[in-house]
């Protein structure tokens, strides 16, 4: 969500995020952009700083609003907190601005920052985002939770946890554990070395995983693509029901790589090297090895195939229900 | 050396489990090389294992006993009767889980000959059909929880949130109807196992959202939604 988004959305964009955010009414009023003759704006920006040391955490909690954080030097997090009042006249404008709050709680080595809407019924005459814009030192934990808007992290080092029921997620320089997870919305990540725990998860959007360096790797999707490149990770356990998933990267010995699609093709890329056991099946799709995977001990029917190339080592398993699995070497 | 199946079979539990030993994970996955069968049944353990693993035992929401509680204490209130009834199911719901969890429990009694360890073509398929009674008994109750607080749905939302069930239901029928016809199809049963696990993710997020909303905490919807939805990775 960019900045001045709120005021150039459009009317299908605002039912996707109600359609998400509005799930048993998860979303106040107050912090729906609602297309209603809000013709007056105003911006309330503040900006907070919080001695987090080298490894503080820092725990963001949102409602309607983008968070994007990035790593900067120092031990200090600076927290600008941009609150967009809208409403009909300027007295709403302000009112709105006054009941939407941010809550924050600075603790040993960290701080909490929490949107605070008032509980109220039926409509409200403004409504009010809340962004975050932070810079944090790089060794920080960070836990952002937001029920509709973007989140982007960048160079973050520490234990990195993202929850967004509507809206993006964007992970870039991943060192710790990662835990990403959408309802509905993309999920992109790149650059990660680590031998910690990697989990990307979206009920509904794509995932995307690129410049992968470490440990164990899980990625699951309802609707959506999961695409994972240029990888070299230990296991990889990698689901979509309705859409395809890809592998393209390399094998550690006694490894292990489930991919998994309902309706999708199960796409492999295998570095040049590797040596792994392969057993692929599909219901009622193709099974198409590339020539130059030079598999031996082949056991192969129409919809099965089982080999191993080279001396073998890692464990390697496609399954598809109506799609096809595709492997080659790169 | 392992070379028979039924040599090989009872140490199957063991291998899906990681306990076995280097000496006689080799020998079975020496086996495994010449027999499609027994391979098959590690498979099939496996997803019985991750399936039961990725549904976890699911925890009462708090919201849910809070409401319990506030509701009994109401003289003359119809309503608590209704959440005894959810607070029940999900009770249910988590010891059916943990019925299912058993491949997984690490305290489980293990004797020379115990059958938690052996694997056979029957033993199978009757844990495969329990995991998927516990599944659709889950399922069953986490809808009636989600059509006792849909009331608030928008017919958008509402309409959204049928679409991505649409998918999962689409890809039980075809698994369903493929395992009709050929009971022992291995990307069939592990399309079913995981498409009934993403429904039971997809429920629970929904019910777990309307519960944090109930306790007045929309921006922890958030974080307890896609906690849910992250279930089965």
């Amino acid at each position: 969500m960019r900045e001045g988004a709120v005021v150039q959305q459009s009317s299908s964009y605002v039912i996707a995020v109600l359609a998400a955010g509005l799930i048993a009414g998860a979303v106040p009023l107050a912090a729906v952009p609602q297309d209603r003759d809000f013709g007056e704006e105003q911006v309330d920006r503040q900006t907070r700083t919080f001695d987090l040391g080298a490894s503080g955490f820092l725990d963001l909690t949102n409602v309607t609003g983008d968070i994007t954080v990035t790593a900067g030097p120092g031990s200090r997090a600076e927290v600008e907190i941009v609150r967009r009042s809208r409403g009909r006249t300027a007295a709403d404008v302000r009112r709105g601005l006054d009941e939407v709050t941010v809550e924050i709680v600075e603790e040993r080595g960290g701080a909490r920052l929490r949107a605070r809407y008032p509980e109220r019924q039926g409509r409200t005459p403004y409504s009010v985002s809340v962004a975050y814009v932070v810079t944090a030192p790089a060794g920080t934990r960070l836990t952002a939770n937001s029920v509709v808007g973007d989140v982007t992290a960048r160079g973050i080092e520490g234990d990195v946890s993202v929850d967004v029921i509507s809206g993006s997620i964007d992970v870039r320089g991943v060192r710790a554990s990662l835990v990403a997870k959408a309802v509905s919305g993309d999920v992109t990540v790149a650059d990660v070395r680590t031998d910690a725990a990697v989990e990307v998860t979206s009920i509904n959007g794509d995932i995307t995983l690129r410049d992968i360096q470490g440990g164990g790797l899980r990625v699951n999707t309802v609707a959506g693509s999961v695409r994972v490149l240029d990888a070299r990770v230990t296991s990889a356990d990698l689901k979509s029901m309705a859409g395809d998933v890809t592998y393209q990267g390399s094998l550690a010995a006694g490894g292990r790589y489930d991919l998994q699609a309902h309706s999708g093709d199960v796409e492999i890329v295998v570095d040049g090297a590797a040596e792994f056991d392969f057993d692929a099946r599909t219901f009622s799709g193709d099974i198409t090895p590339d020539a130059n995977l030079a598999l031996t001990n082949v056991s192969a029917t129409r919809r099965t195939l089982r080999g191993r190339a080279g001396g073998g080592g890692a464990a390697l398993s496609a399954t598809t229900f109506s799609g096809d699995v595709v492997i080659r070497r790169r | 050396m392992m070379t028979r199946c039924e040599d090989v079979r009872p140490a199957l539990g063991d291998l899906v489990d990681r306990d076995a030993d280097a000496a006689t994970t080799d020998a079975i996955e020496a086996h495994f090389a010449g027999c499609d069968a027994c391979r098959g049944l590690a498979a099939d353990l496996v997803r019985l294992r991750d399936a039961a693993a990725s549904l976890g035992p699911v925890a009462p929401p708090d919201a849910v006993w809070a409401r319990l509680e506030a509701a009994r204490r109401t003289p003359g209130s119809g309503a608590w009767r209704q959440w005894v009834g959810l607070a029940a199911a999900l009770v249910l719901i988590t010891i059916g889980v943990y019925a299912v969890n058993r491949w997984t429990a690490s305290d489980a009694p293990q004797t020379s000959g115990n059958a938690r360890g052996e694997a056979s073509v029957e033993g199978v398929n009757e844990e495969l059909r329990l995991a998927l009674d516990h599944y659709e008994n889950a399922i069953g109750q986490l809808k009636m929880l989600v059509a006792t607080g849909d009331d608030s749905l928008e017919p958008e939302v509402a309409a959204t949130l049928d679409r991505n069930m649409a998918i999962i239901d689409e890809a039980i029928l075809d698994s369903r109807a493929a395992l009709s016809d050929d009971p022992s199809n291995q990307p069939a049963r592990a399309s079913l196992l995981e498409a009934l696990s993403q429904k039971v993710n997809v429920l629970q997020a929904t019910v777990l959202l309307m519960n944090a909303m109930g306790q007045g905490d929309p921006a922890g919807a958030a974080e307890a939604a896609a906690r849910a939805a992250g279930k089965s990775s």
